[in-house]
């Protein structure tokens, strides 16, 4: 049995091995300081071999000063002397010194130094030959603070502990020669043979061949072997040599996808694999099976160690040389830093520093423990108490480590990658050129419609005059209709109140036609599939909702009102009508049973103005029409009314009544955003806004009004037959005048100058509006309108840069300067060419009859050739110093921007700064960063699937997503604003126009010098808002109708566009700001000292620091481990691998190879091993084959009786050390043998449940881990765990005895059993079992008494009862040898 | 005294392990560490004062405002701002001042001051150490969980009764040493089963979640098969796992091949501990198994349970509380009221007090109480002022918890937070010294109970810790 690291306890407990030198009996105190001197050899000695130890081992305790003990080692006088209990040696005689027997560990009791803690055999040995001269000490002055040292120097501990074996360079042993010359095979065999004999031991027999290849098969596949594999390699074996018969057999399976499958399970041992990071939530890690394939594939492939370890640490920095790509040009590179994702993250932690400590010590220790064999994480707080690993080591691991950012990095070659982007960029320059082109010969006609539209036409003004006059017959006849429609909604029994009475909403949505505002600008934007039908918003309670544009104004005292038919009463959460700022934090809103079933409530942030209300319980039918208010009052009260009548009786919450800044917005169907379960699944018929509190009256009054929009077949219904046939000849005659019209101004921007031109007269941010005003005056009316005009604009612009001046900059990301100092990642964003921020850089609509929707300001851009490109865009590291961060962004489609503040990579909550991107056109988004002022952060913007974590929605089917991210501004309260540049470069005019003539000729000129610089590349920020202006309009051509040159050159781009293919994705990680990280005094992360300059070890660096200073921190520290001059890797790596074969490692700590772990027991042959690997390439196959090739891997388990006498723990390895299987072997053998197991490779993790697969392949989440493989040790995922338990415990018992998955194995068995065998009798039955299960036929009791059994079982029952075989093959699954290897 | 102790439980095993099971030599199983002699002989380090504990643990945060530290200043102050700066806490939706809904007086001789929040164990008063100035480092539940259990806040350690179990050994080869109790639909709290693993310690001291009305209440421990079947496969088993031992000569088989017996026995250990029918009316009532409120009765019957287990030699007995749903607590935090507290608390006290009461009383009744350690807490407190407008936060600063029974003095309130109950400043306490504590009054030394892994011997108390001599009796 093995009991995994414990370290057994001596009845004195540990805390007495501290004094313990001290206790010594006094037994040679006549030995005293008056030696002979000591001649300068033994001074030397002295000086090079023992002070140093002593100073580095003993001083801690035992100086004049500290005197534990009493014992003083310091001074020659002291150390013969000795403690209370007197001398620690013996001079002359090493043997009886205590003090070598403490340090030798051989006393009973004492062990020193400290607990547990082994000094190297060369310093005993030097210590054994010191004693025996008479323990020569020059230190014959008495003992001063000056003289020596109390406690020694960093730089001296470190000069004593380097001598540590583990960190000598690889010796390069001779191969022994040992006695028996016939016994060995290779030189491993010899170096074993030569230990074995120097003990008086000698190898036992052979194993005999079942024996052998059942455990060559169990170790290398984690599979039984199958029958007829035993019996080949019993025959070949026989018949020819059985060395050759191993060699091809270990070769068959080397090649085996189960050899890979297996090994790479030990691999994940050592990084911690799971699939979540564990705490509340337990959240997914994102495609982490992609790195656990990654494994698989690579030493199914026999990557080498060296690179492997490299890829691990550094496979996102390494050169295109050293990089890999698998069959299907997938970069294998990059997914080796996937293991740094393995980490634990806390739930929304609020100390997000205090996680990222947590984090980075996670990754510190298990790239130390599984790569060199070190416990780095222990000098955390302080030096390390043995190792020669200092505290400031430790902080500049830490920096290299912390400066790495976890993200979603993209796989695919190169090729992939940038799939015809060559071609798409030389489409997309012919394209602008056409599309110039095109733009330039469209201006005449732009300015005959301005000119003839606006003025002359006679026929034209008559048209539209009789357009406008149908059109409000037509509406006036249905709002006739639409009233007696809402009179039947009330049940006639109330009459509509006069329009007069009825309060009049801010903003008010109908969806007659559309989602816009009827009353204001709050128009509605239709998201995650929110349709309109019969007039109504149709939300699926997934993801539909509609939001609006910003309030632009604040607003406190409100009314929420909305009418609206649930899809069913079940659900919970779901909002109706919110407002809510920017980020969704702060929100009031009408929801449906978040608290209470079926109950509404005015949801709002944290419940902070809520209450659960005391309201009926709703039975509202599918489709049924709900009215429901709630008002907030000045006075802080709160309302809440159904159908017209209260739903509750007002209440004042404690909080006070929510002020919503101008930049908050309206949603219906979604309670607010980040929160869960939000979606409201029905239909909302109407939906008004209100900037006070209405009173219930006229609540009451509004109720029976009812909602304003009705949907078209109702009003058909609410009509007489004289007014439909009406309604149908003023439609068709509406038809025929706009048919007229239509052929009147044959361009398409016809009803788009229109609606421009209405909206220029009310906006003055319209580059349109002076036309909008002055195109009808005349003379000194029109100049003075000119005048006033420009200086409006003026005004305004300057009055908005005026204000955004005060903001601290950033980042400017339209100066390709700015946008070079952040880090880009993704095939949108290409990380060695320096990013394009062009301004007036479009994008090519990727179907539908729009080729291009307008021009993109100076920025840095996802979409640029294709929305399928994705990326993550991040900043330099920053500190937090103010209240809030706004970023001027657009995108869509799932992009989000937030702030990570220490890495940390989850957070949903509101306590974590972030917005998704939904602009089309750019904007200011405001985050709100009080709450983690003081932290270091990045900006993180990401396309969808490329974000570090997906907090929004997803991009859409073909895996579009973009944003666009201009400039970042730090600020407090104000925000910034708009800046209306589309109408500037008007005002560069030298000379002012006098007419409207001049007027249109000053839009001519301005557009043409536009679309010059356009081509040049060379617009300013306002000729690209103002040409944009035209094209979002339609007023210069867009559609591929008008563009008859540009569309072929279109039909191609989109051809080729098609081609892209989403990405494949892993968790990674990606390079960030570099910094040297605080040493954190005692660990505490509140508690930073100063910097640590960046690296590794400083006892790895001999004798000069880093030579690679000039690689990235993780690429030299990948070349420094992934070195055959690292004195570590390679002996971990060898070790490793025979651990997994031989049973124990030849350093039995596989994880330690420091001090407190074991010392090797063939230290040379370690060497050996570790030279040779290197030499072969740091090839695993090939060193397990030789190690499986050896003739010790052969030797039965049998121990002789000289290794039962003299070699009890089986050091020497004269025999075979039996094993229990392991978890996955014990369920992959259960598989296997009972012909259930599915051998599919690779892909995401299946659960226990469904397929029979290996069990490498079941998904590992850390709050939930796998029972059955529990019980049997597997390991917990926190920690490098390169040697498992193999416990021994009842429920394994019980498991094997009642877990339903292994009866389900019997009983699979036993059919394929009496399948194969129709016609056998049992006792062929039993053998064929036992070939199966145990590698070798049964033996003829086992025979006799497994006949017994079965005629115990079944004795008058026919032999192909199943259940009898079922529960036969269930004991064999219990017999010891099933999950024992000899 | 500890040889004394050790040969009492010796004498103790064989006498539990002779009755009518197996029929394998007792000898081996004595000497296998198998079943789960943590330390070898001798290890009581010194004279226990219990034997085992059972922990309340109440997850999610019990308000000690609202129990057993109550604040007069907060009902003066009800309303107004906090007159310090708050720390930043997990929802940032921090409102002013609030008052306890309970009303507070002393209890007992003692007179120590609680709320009625917990009438029935307001009565015994006189029984109970309050620690109020216990403070944790942690503010989020996952972490405040494995704090709370295995002093790290993180995966990956042994929890508190696997260290238990693994020092003082196990008493009955068949039941497990550590013992998770659940009723109710009662969940694992956040952070999942490693809450209760054993770390890097042997399996064997693992915790097995027990479900007392469930069947079957341990996995796997149900036969799928008659007795006679079961008995005849373990006879064949045994007749043929018996050459294949003898010819390795492996110990591990030999423990593997005894497991069995015991596996066997397990099987109808389990069942009967969770079967009352032998337990009177009258316990049952004590217990609030008669009880009108359903989660009342189902952790009564956890209590019951616990006591049963205890006196079967369990070390560790951990109780599970059950969803009532209200004010954001959930399955895995029942008391997490970050809204309603009044309502969400009030149902959280009625569900566990007729149950806690109800052990108390019990085991003083069968002289069990002075020999074993009752621990009531959860992973932190919760802020005086108000999250929302009737919840409170979680506050790590300061709370309290209260220990009860074998060496505890009773009627004891240790350390202080402040007027607000803001801030521990009395006395500040860590989980450290909660564990130095429980583990001195076992008999064991916090400092030299130690497990050497990765490179480093490890503690339940990390390198902290300090006994609380204090609240000893």
């Amino acid at each position: 049995m093995t009991l995994g690291m414990m370290r057994i306890f001596n009845g004195l407990g540990s805390g007495r091995v501290f004094t313990c030198l001290a206790l010594l009996a006094t037994a040679l105190a006549t030995l005293t300081a008056n030696a002979a001197a000591p001649t300068p050899a033994q001074v030397e000695f002295f000086e090079k071999n023992i002070r140093p130890v002593l100073a580095a081992e003993c001083y801690e305790c035992h100086t004049s000063a500290k005197r534990k003990g009493s014992l003083v080692l310091d001074t020659r006088e002291g150390l013969l002397k000795g403690g209370e209990s007197g001398p620690a040696i013996v001079p002359g005689q090493p043997d009886s010194s205590l003090l070598l027997q403490a340090i030798r560990h051989t006393h009973p009791t004492l062990k020193m130094p400290k607990v547990g803690a082994k000094l190297d055999a060369r310093i005993l040995a030097n210590f054994a030959e010191w004693i025996r001269q008479g323990a020569p000490d020059p230190r014959t002055a008495p003992s001063t603070a000056n003289t020596q040292p109390a406690s020694s120097t960093w730089a001296d501990t470190l000069a004593f502990r380097r001598q540590w074996w583990s960190f000598q360079p690889l010796s390069k042993p001779s191969i022994p020669t040992p006695t028996n010359s016939t016994w060995s095979t290779n030189a491993i065999d010899r170096f074993l043979l030569a230990q074995m004999e120097s003990h008086n031991l000698a190898p036992g027999p052979d194993a005999d061949p079942r024996t052998f290849i059942r455990r060559l098969t169990f170790a290398l596949t984690g599979l039984p072997a199958k029958p007829e594999e035993v019996e080949a390699f019993v025959r070949a074996s026989q018949i020819g040599n059985r060395q050759s018969a191993i060699a091809n057999a270990t070769d068959s399976l080397l090649a085996s996808s189960a050899f890979a499958e297996r090994w790479s399970r030990h691999w994940l041992d050592l990084v911690r694999y799971a699939e979540t990071h564990g705490s509340e939530s337990d959240p997914e890690i994102p495609q982490m099976w992609r790195y656990r394939d990654y494994v698989i594939r690579a030493f199914a492939a026999d990557v080498p160690a060296d690179q492997l370890i490299r890829e691990h640490i550094a496979g996102d920095l390494l050169p295109p040389a050293q990089t890999r790509f698998s069959h299907d040009a997938l970069n294998e590179s990059r997914v080796g830093p996937a293991h740094f994702r393995l980490v634990e993250h806390g739930f929304q932690p609020v100390d997000t520093l205090d996680d990222q400590v947590k984090a980075v010590d996670s990754q510190i220790d298990v790239l130390a423990k599984a790569f060199q064999g070190l416990t780095i994480s222990c000098a955390r707080c302080h030096d390390h108490k043995f190792d020669p690993i200092s505290q400031r080591d430790y902080y500049a691991l830490y920096g290299v480590l912390a400066a790495a950012r976890p993200a979603q990095v993209q796989l695919d070659s190169p090729e992939l990658l940038n799939k015809n982007r060559p071609e798409l960029l030389a489409l997309k320059s012919q394209i602008k050129s056409a599309l110039a082109d095109a733009w330039r010969d469209a201006i005449p006609q732009l300015l005959t419609q301005l000119t003839s539209g606006s003025s002359a036409d006679p026929q034209l003004a008559t048209l539209h005059q009789r357009v406008a006059e149908v059109g409000k017959s037509l509406a006036a006849l249905e709002g006739e209709a639409r009233t007696k429609a809402l009179n039947a909604r009330a049940g006639g029994l109330q009459p509509p109140p006069a329009a007069a009475s009825t309060p009049q909403p801010i903003a008010r949505w109908s969806f007659d036609a559309d989602a816009r505002d009827q009353l204001g600008a709050l128009h509605g934007e239709l998201l995650g599939g929110a349709t309109l039908r019969n007039g109504r918003l149709i939300l699926d309670g997934n993801s539909a909702h509609l939001r609006t544009a910003p309030l632009a104004r604040e607003l406190r005292e409100k009314t929420l009102e909305a009418w609206v038919a649930l899809a069913n009463l079940d659900q919970s959460g779901g909002g109706v009508l919110t407002v809510e700022t920017s980020s969704g934090s702060v929100f009031d809103a009408i929801v449906f049973a978040e608290r209470d079933a079926r109950k509404w409530v005015n949801g709002s942030d944290n419940f902070r103005r809520s209450r659960a209300l005391d309201g009926v319980t709703e039975t509202a039918k599918p489709g049924e029409l709900i009215h429901l208010v709630v008002s907030y009052r000045a006075d802080g009260t709160v309302a809440f009314f159904r159908n017209g009548v209260p739903y509750a009786a007002p209440y004042r919450p404690d909080a006070p009544i929510a002020v919503f800044p101008t930049d908050a917005r309206v949603l219906l169907g979604r309670r607010h955003t980040g929160g869960g379960r939000a979606f409201l699944a029905g239909e909302i018929d109407e939906a008004r806004l209100y900037d006070r509190a209405l009173t219930p009256e006229e609540i009451a009054a509004s109720f029976r009004a009812g909602p304003v929009g009705v949907g078209p077949e109702e009003i058909a219904k609410a009509m007489t037959p004289e007014q439909k046939s009406k309604r149908a000849a003023l439609t068709a005659e509406l038809k025929t005048a706009r048919a007229a019209l239509a052929a009147k101004a044959p361009s398409a921007t016809e009803d788009a100058l229109a609606t421009a031109l209405k909206d220029a007269q009310a906006s003055l941010a319209n580059p349109l509006h002076a036309w909008a005003k002055l195109n009808k005056l005349d003379g000194p009316a029109f100049t003075t309108g000119w005048a006033d005009t420009t200086k409006a604009w003026r005004d305004a612009l300057i009055a908005a840069r005026d204000h955004n001046a005060q903001f601290t900059k950033a980042w400017d990301l339209a100066k390709p300067t700015d946008a070079a100092q952040w880090f880009r990642e993704g095939n949108a964003l290409v990380r060695d060419a320096l990013p394009r921020v062009l301004p007036g850089d479009f994008t090519l609509e990727p179907d539908g009859d729009r080729v291009v929707k307008g021009l993109l300001p100076a920025a840095v851009s996802t979409h640029l050739l294709s929305e399928k490109h994705g990326g993550l865009l991040t900043s330099p590291r920053f500190r937090i110093t103010t209240d809030s961060i706004s970023v001027r962004a657009a995108g869509g489609k799932g992009a989000m921007v937030r702030v990570i503040v220490d890495n940390y990579p989850l957070g949903s909550n509101p306590i974590f700064p972030k917005a998704e991107l939904t602009r089309e056109e750019p904007g200011w988004v405001r985050m709100d960063t009080a709450y983690r002022k003081g932290s270091w952060a990045y900006l993180e913007f990401g396309t969808a699937d490329d974000l570090t974590r997906k907090l929004g929605k997803s991009s859409d089917a073909a895996g579009r997503s973009w944003f666009s991210a201009e400039r970042v501004l730090f600020h407090d309260k104000d925000t910034p604003r708009e800046e209306p540049l589309a109408a500037a470069p008007l005002l560069d005019a030298v000379a002012s126009p006098k007419s409207a003539a001049e007027l249109a000729a000053h839009y001519e000129r301005t557009l043409r010098a536009a679309l010059d610089a356009w081509g040049r590349n060379s617009l300013t920020a306002e000729q690209t808002a103002f040409l944009d202006y035209f094209l979002r309009r339609s007023l210069l051509p867009t559609s591929l109708k008008s563009l008859p040159k540009v569309a072929p050159l279109v039909a191609e781009y989109r051809r080729l566009e098609s081609e892209i293919t989403a990405p494949r994705r892993a968790p990674g990680v990606i390079a960030g700001t570099t910094f040297d990280s605080p040493l954190l005094t005692r660990g505490d992360h509140t508690k930073p000292a100063d910097p640590i300059p960046r690296g590794y070890l400083e006892v790895l660096h001999r004798p000069s620091p880093a030579p690679q200073t000039l690689l990235p921190p993780r690429l030299a520290l990948a070349e420094s481990i992934a070195s055959p001059q690292n004195p570590l890797t390679a002996r971990v790596m060898v070790n490793r691998v025979w651990h997994h074969l031989f049973g124990r490692g030849l350093v039995p700590t596989v994880d330690n190879f420091g001090r407190l772990g074991d010392q090797p027991t063939h230290p040379e042959l370690l060497d050996h091993l570790a030279a040779q690997f290197i030499a072969e390439g740091w090839s695993f196959k090939k060193l397990i084959r030789e190690l499986v090739t050896t003739r010790a891997y052969q030797l039965a388990s049998e121990p002789t009786a000289a290794a039962r006498d003299h070699d009890a723990a089986n050091d020497y390895l004269s025999h075979f050390r039996v094993r229990r299987l392991e978890a996955e072997a014990i369920r992959d053998t259960l598989l296997a043998v009972s012909g259930r197991l599915d051998t599919t490779q690779f892909g995401p993790p299946v659960g226990t449940g469904d397929r029979a697969r290996r069990s490498i392949y079941m998904g590992i989440r850390r709050n939930n881990l796998s029972p059955f493989l529990e019980i049997f040790d597997a390991p917990k995922p926190f920690t490098t765990l390169g040697r498992r338990d193999a416990t021994n415990v009842p429920a394994q018992s019980l498991a094997l005895l009642n877990d339903p998955f292994v009866i389900e194995a019997a009983k699979s068995w036993a059919e394929q059993l009496l399948r194969q065998t129709p016609q056998a009798d049992a006792a062929a039955r039993i053998q064929l079992l036992f070939e199966t299960a145990f590698a070798r036929p049964a033996s003829a009791d086992e025979l006799a008494k497994s006949r017994a059994y079965l005629t115990a079982l079944g004795a008058s029952a026919d032999a192909s009862d199943p259940r009898m075989w079922q529960d036969f093959i269930q004991s064999l699954f219990n017999l010891k040898e099933f999950i024992y290897v000899r | 005294m500890s040889a004394d102790h050790r040969s009492f439980s010796r004498r103790e095993v064989l006498r539990r392990t002779s009755l009518g099971f197996g029929s394998l030599a007792l000898a081996g199983l004595m000497h296998s560490r198998a079943f789960g002699a943590g330390l070898p002989a001798g290890q009581v380090h010194f004279a226990p004062r219990a034997k085992r504990v059972i922990f309340a643990y109440m997850s999610g945060g019990v308000s000690h405002v609202d129990s057993f530290d109550p604040k007069p200043a907060l009902a003066q102050r009800h309303g107004q701002p906090m007159p310090v700066p708050v720390k930043p806490t997990m929802f940032n939706n921090n409102g002013n001042l609030m008052a306890s809904p309970w009303e507070a007086k002393p209890r007992g001789q003692s007179g120590v001051v609680m709320t009625d929040l917990f009438p029935k164990l307001a009565a015994l008063a006189d029984d109970l150490a309050v620690i109020r100035s216990m403070t944790t480092k942690v503010n989020e539940h996952a972490q405040g969980n494995y704090a709370f259990h295995t002093g790290f806040p993180f995966m990956g350690h042994p929890s508190a009764g696997a260290w238990m179990s693994y020092g003082l050994g196990v008493e009955n080869q068949n039941l497990p040493g550590f013992v998770v109790l659940q009723s109710g639909g009662a969940v694992v709290p956040h952070g999942g089963v490693g809450l209760y693993s054993n770390g890097y310690l042997p399996a064997q001291h693992q915790a097995s979640i027990i479900r007392v009305d469930e069947q079957p209440a341990l996995p796997n421990i149900k036969p799928r098969e008659s007795d006679a079947l079961q008995r005849r496969r373990l006879d064949f088993i045994r007749s043929l796992d018996a050459p294949f031992a003898q010819a390795t000569g492996e110990a591990a088989i030999e423990g593997a091949i005894r497991n069995y017996e015991t596996a066997y026995r397990m099987q109808s250990a389990v069942p009967e501990l969770c079967d009352l029918t032998g337990e009177s009316d009258a316990t049952k009532r004590l217990y609030g198994l008669d009880s009108p409120n359903k989660q009342c009765a189902a952790y009564g019957r956890q209590c019951l349970v616990a006591r049963r287990l205890i006196e079967r030699g369990v070390r560790f007995v951990e109780l599970s509380c059950l969803n009532q749903g209200i004010g954001a607590g959930g399955a895995a935090n029942p008391w997490d009221q970050h809204g309603k507290i009044k309502e969400g608390h009030g149902a959280m006290a009625a569900q566990v007090d007729t149950g806690l009461a109800g052990l108390i009383t019990d085991l003083k009744a069968r002289g069990l109480f002075d020999d074993t350690l009752i621990l009531f807490s959860g992973e932190f407190g919760r802020t005086p002022f108000s999250q929302g407008s009737d919840g409170r936060d979680h506050n790590p600063f300061g709370f309290s918890l209260w220990l009860a029974g074998g060496g505890v003095r009773g009627g004891t309130a240790f350390g202080a937070t402040d007027e607000l109950g803001y801030y521990a400043v009395e006395d500040k306490c860590e989980i450290y010294d909660l564990y130095a504590t429980v583990l001195h009054l076992l008999g064991l030394d916090h400092e030299q109970l130690t497990y050497h892994f990765g490179g480093r011997d490890f503690r339940l108390t990390d390198v902290h810790g300090r006994v609380l001599r204090e609240i000893l009796a």
